[in-house]
């Protein structure tokens, strides 16, 4: 049995389609369904965003308009004064100097030993290698004021307290854990074959790590950069305990100083510094979104 | 170019061994295949001779030189991994200069040597592109380019066709086939694919749980397969077999059927065998073995006809076209002079 076909392929013609009733609906639906979600998600956004609009509407206050009933939102007549009594009669710059650099060392040496730990964790099989990744798991569960009055102790013994270094070291404690944390799924997911075919190619092993592994795990160490910075930034415990040196104050410990020492509140002040303190973390947060792309890896094997 | 020598090989993990002592040599610029099913050895034998694995113990010369603890990037070879490898990063061009810029060559050479490459493998276009915009044929390429740049001594394939499609593996075959015809360099290809070994090897290494069961020329394990494993490993379809007793000049399968011996069987009586006989060297027959016949796969040169006799399936390649349907009784008689025959104890040929 055979059945005569035309020589070449012969497109049909498509016929007019017309949404049915159901379809109809099932748009209705879907378009209900929508504007259900955008309510939800500004109803939130609203909550998340709203102490940081009185913030940064409350700095460019008056003081007299702080302090007036009932409270206003806008202001009629906006100043920098809060920000200029900030930097000129305060220590402020001196805490954020601090705050940057304490946050800076210990969140880049947070990263570099945990992306060389990570690497050996899962490159080389050693029995400790599971044990170890637990228990710094578990030493991250841990809460911070359990560590807090130790770590007071071994600092007051080795004579440092009051020094960025010391405070430095302690935040490794926050920064080493979360980026290990962060890290791991990173550096397994980098196929073996990826380091074995630069090493062929004629690169050493720390070669291959740097060539290889650092530019396919880098979204992850943008990502694990960012959010211990965001974490020592904000941190207030650590601090408190170890720095009691007025010019070695972080940001943060400044801001609660404001508060703490000062008999009247200076309202103008404490947001304005809070408005300072957020800036720095949101230009981190825009750095990172760019460093981190999705789908860099993606093609580097059979996928 | 440069040849390898292997001498007394072993590889073991922890204390189990995986490679048990294999030892041959592989001539200046010859495409030997290593072949073989999942988990013989192949593969770990082709990483020692990376250097990716350690040597338990023996030796792996290149040239005259021992490498055992030579690094791979001093050893001189290129390789083709299974899934690419290739530098996501960095784009197709980046990828196939990458160890030229590591030996810090001039730009002008690196240009040049890529671009050569490039265009031997049809990679011109290509090469601002980055892994993940290619398909999987032209990932397998550039990472081919990346080892023909190296302009190494050797170069190692670790099953480069495995993830293609059927007809790009077919194509990559011969361009792979080609590529070494104008190269002349020493290459080992490893493959579980018989017809990938078959095509493309000047030698074939034929392996089974860590050892060698037959090296030779396509042809030479074909027709003339040293054990029972080679015969059915090589060839496709496979061959099939029949056990039983040589008895009175004739094969006596254990239902009493008689079949008529090769040559090689002269001298031996009452032996307990197996009989090999090729599907292409069994022919429909009016008498001969019957059985029904259970399924009919016409490709158009040729017919394979699979029939069940006496409970065991039995595979034909005939190029004449019958007219059968499943069900029917047949008759096939083997083409005695192309049987081969196997002890029953060893799997050795007789």
């Amino acid at each position: 049995m055979t059945t005569s076909y035309p020589g070449r392929a012969q497109r049909k013609q498509m016929p007019s389609l017309s949404a049915s009733p159901r379809a109809r609906r099932a748009a209705a639906k879907r378009r209900f369904e929508m504007l259900l979600r955008m309510l939800g998600a500004v109803t939130v956004l609203m909550i998340v965003l709203l102490p940081l609009f009185w913030m940064l509407a409350s700095s460019f206050k008056p003081n007299i308009e702080l302090f007036q009933r009932p409270p206003s939102i806008f202001t009629a007549n906006p100043t920098f004064e809060h920000y200029v009594e900030l930097w000129e009669f305060t220590s402020f710059p001196r805490y954020f100097l601090n705050t940057f650099l304490v946050a800076g060392i210990s969140c880049l040496a947070g990263v570099i030993i945990s992306l060389i730990t990570v690497y050996a964790i899962t490159r080389f099989e050693f029995i400790a290698a599971r044990v170890f990744a637990f228990g710094v798991l578990i030493i991250y569960m841990l809460p911070p004021i359990l560590l807090a009055l130790p770590f007071f102790r071994i600092w007051y013994n080795l004579n440092m307290l009051n020094s960025l270094w010391a405070l430095g070291i302690t935040y490794l404690t926050i920064t080493l854990p979360f980026s290990l944390w962060i890290l791991r799924p990173y550096i397994e997911a980098i196929p073996q074959a990826l380091e074995e075919a630069a090493m062929i190619d004629g690169c050493t092993r720390f070669q291959a790590f740097r060539k290889v592994i650092v530019p396919q795990a880098w979204p992850g160490i943008v990502a694990s950069f960012v959010f211990t910075f965001v974490v020592v930034w904000n941190e207030l415990l650590y601090s408190l305990v170890l720095i009691s040196d007025e010019a070695k104050r972080t940001v943060s410990l400044g801001i609660a100083s404001l508060i703490l020492e000062t008999s009247v509140y200076s309202w103008g002040l404490v947001n304005a510094a809070g408005v300072l303190a957020t800036v720095p973390v949101l230009f981190l947060f825009a750095f990172a979104a760019r460093q981190m792309v999705s789908g860099l890896g993606a093609g580097a094997v059979k996928g | 170019m440069a040849s390898i020598g292997i001498r007394e090989v072993w590889k073991a993990y922890s204390t189990e061994p995986v490679v048990f002592g294999i030892d041959f040599d592989i001539p200046d610029g010859a495409f030997v295949v290593l072949v073989g099913p999942s988990g013989c050895g192949k593969s770990t034998l082709l990483r020692m001779i990376a250097g990716l694995e350690d040597i338990s113990a023996g030796e792996i010369l290149i040239g005259d030189k021992v490498v055992n603890d030579v690094p791979p990037k001093d050893r001189d070879i290129a390789m083709v991994f299974q899934n690419y490898a290739l530098y996501p990063h960095l784009t197709v061009k980046e990828n196939m200069a990458f160890s030229l810029r590591l030996r810090k060559e001039r730009r002008e050479a690196v240009d040049e040597q890529v671009n050569r490459a490039a265009d031997i493998l049809g990679l011109t276009n290509l090469l601002d592109r980055y892994p993940r915009a290619l398909s999987g044929g032209q990932r397998q390429r550039v990472a081919m380019g990346r080892a023909i740049v190296r302009d190494a001594s050797v170069f190692l394939f670790d099953e480069p066709l495995s993830n293609l499609d059927a007809k790009l593996r077919v194509q990559m075959r011969t361009e792979l086939k080609a590529l070494h015809q104008r190269l002349k360099t020493t290459t080992v290809y490893v493959t579980h694919d018989q017809i990938e070994a078959m095509t493309m090897a000047d030698i074939i290494v034929v392996m089974q749980e860590g050892v060698i069961m037959q090296l030779g020329t396509p042809l030479e394990l074909y027709d003339h397969p040293a054990n029972r494993f080679v015969a059915g490993f090589i060839g496709s379809p496979s061959m099939n077999f029949f056990e039983g007793n040589i008895s009175q000049g004739l094969f006596t399968t254990g239902d009493g059927r008689q079949l008529a011996l090769p040559e090689t069987a002269a001298g031996y009586s009452d032996t307990p065998v197996t009989y090999g006989i090729r599907p292409e060297h069994l022919s429909v027959s009016k008498d001969g073995i019957a059985g029904k016949v259970l399924v009919i796969e016409p490709t158009g040169s040729e017919t394979q006809i699979l029939a069940e006799i006496d409970g065991q399936q039995v595979l034909a390649v005939v190029r004449e076209r019958h007219d059968l349907q499943p069900g029917d009784d047949i008759c096939f008689t083997p083409d005695a002079s192309q049987a081969h025959l196997f002890d029953r104890e060893n799997g050795e040929r007789i």
